[in-house]
C-alpha cells in the first residue's frame, strides 16, 4: 500500500512487489476537497477549489 | 480479457486504485485502471459508519455488486476481517462479482493468532473458489513491526490458500524484496 511520499512504482516493481494499491488515500483526498471547497465558500466567498472537477456530462455518461 | 490473477506480475505490478462507491469506481476505470479494489474505510464512510466497525457482509456485497455492474474491469473487495462469518462474507462478495478479496488478520486492536488466521483463510478459499485471496497482515500497523513475524505469517497464510500477502505500513524496499522472494509474494 502506497501513499504520498512512498517509493515510486518503479522502485516497488524492482523490489518484486506485484500489486500496489492506495488504501483509503483517494477517498481521503476526495473528502478533503469537499471540506476545502466548503471552507472556501464560507470563509473566502469564492469557489475555485471545484475548478478541476470531472465534467458533468462525462461523469454522467460513465454511468449511462 | 486478462484475468485478475494474470495482472499480478513480477516486474510489472498491478496498479490498483481504490474506489468506495460507483462514481469513484467509474472515474477510476475511465482513467485507465486495469482493475479496481475497494477501500473498506471509504465504503464505510460513504455509508455513514466508521471503518473497523461492523459494516457487514450484506452492505459490503451490495456495494461490490453495484461497482461490478458499472465497470468492465475486475473488482477486488476489501472485506476487512470478514465480519460475522468469513465464509458467508466471501460467498456474498464472490456472488456479487468480486474477482478478489482482502482478508486481514486483525479484529479490533488485536492481531489474531497466525494459526487462527490460517484457518480463516482456508475457509475463505473453500467459500471463494478461485477468487484471488490477498492476505493482509497488520504486523506493521498494530503488531510487532518485525519482518520475521511477517515471514512466518506469510508461510502459514500461503499454505492456507492465500495468493498474495499485503503488509500495510511497510514500504521499506529491502524488506519488501525479501518478502517478494518468499512463498507468498508481497503487495
Amino acid at each position: 500500500m502506497a501513499w504520498a511520499g512512498a517509493p515510486t512504482v518503479a522502485e516497488f516493481a524492482a523490489a518484486g512487489v506485484v500489486r500496489i494499491s492506495l488504501g483509503s488515500a483517494i477517498a481521503q483526498a476526495a473528502y478533503a476537497l469537499a471540506a476545502r471547497a466548503t471552507t472556501e465558500l464560507l470563509d473566502k466567498g469564492v469557489y475555485d477549489a471545484t475548478g478541476d472537477g470531472l465534467p458533468y456530462d462525462r461523469l454522467n455518461a460513465l454511468l449511462g | 480479457m486478462t484475468t485478475f490473477a494474470e495482472l499480478h506480475r513480477t516486474g510489472d505490478p498491478l496498479l490498483l486504485p481504490n474506489a468506495w462507491d460507483v462514481g469513484s469506481a467509474v472515474a477510476i476505470a475511465a482513467a485507465g485502471a486495469k482493475a479496481i479494489a475497494t477501500t473498506s474505510a471509504g465504503v464505510a464512510w460513504s455509508l455513514g459508519v466508521p471503518d473497523g466497525a461492523d459494516l457487514g457482509a450484506e452492505r459490503q456485497a451490495a456495494v461490490i455488486e453495484r461497482i461490478v455492474g458499472a465497470v468492465g474491469v475486475p473488482v477486488s473487495a476489501d472485506i476487512e476481517a470478514g465480519y460475522d462469518s468469513v465464509e458467508a462474507t466471501v460467498a456474498a462478495v464472490v456472488q456479487a462479482g468480486a474477482a478478489g478479496i482482502n482478508l486481514e488478520d486483525r479484529v479490533g486492536a488485536d492481531l489474531l493468532d497466525p494459526a487462527e488466521q490460517a484457518d480463516r483463510l482456508a475457509a475463505a478459499r473453500a467459500a471463494g473458489g478461485s477468487v484471488w485471496i490477498n492476505a493482509r497482515t497488520d504486523v506493521y500497523l498494530a503488531g510487532s513491526r518485525r519482518l520475521d513475524e511477517v515471514q512466518r505469517r506469510a508461510e502459514a497464510y500461503a499454505a492456507a490458500g492465500a495468493d498474495s500477502l499485503f503488509v500495510p505500513g511497510l514500504i521499506d524496499l529491502k524488506a519488501l524484496e525479501e518478502l517478494a522472494g518468499g512463498r507468498c509474494p508481497s503487495r
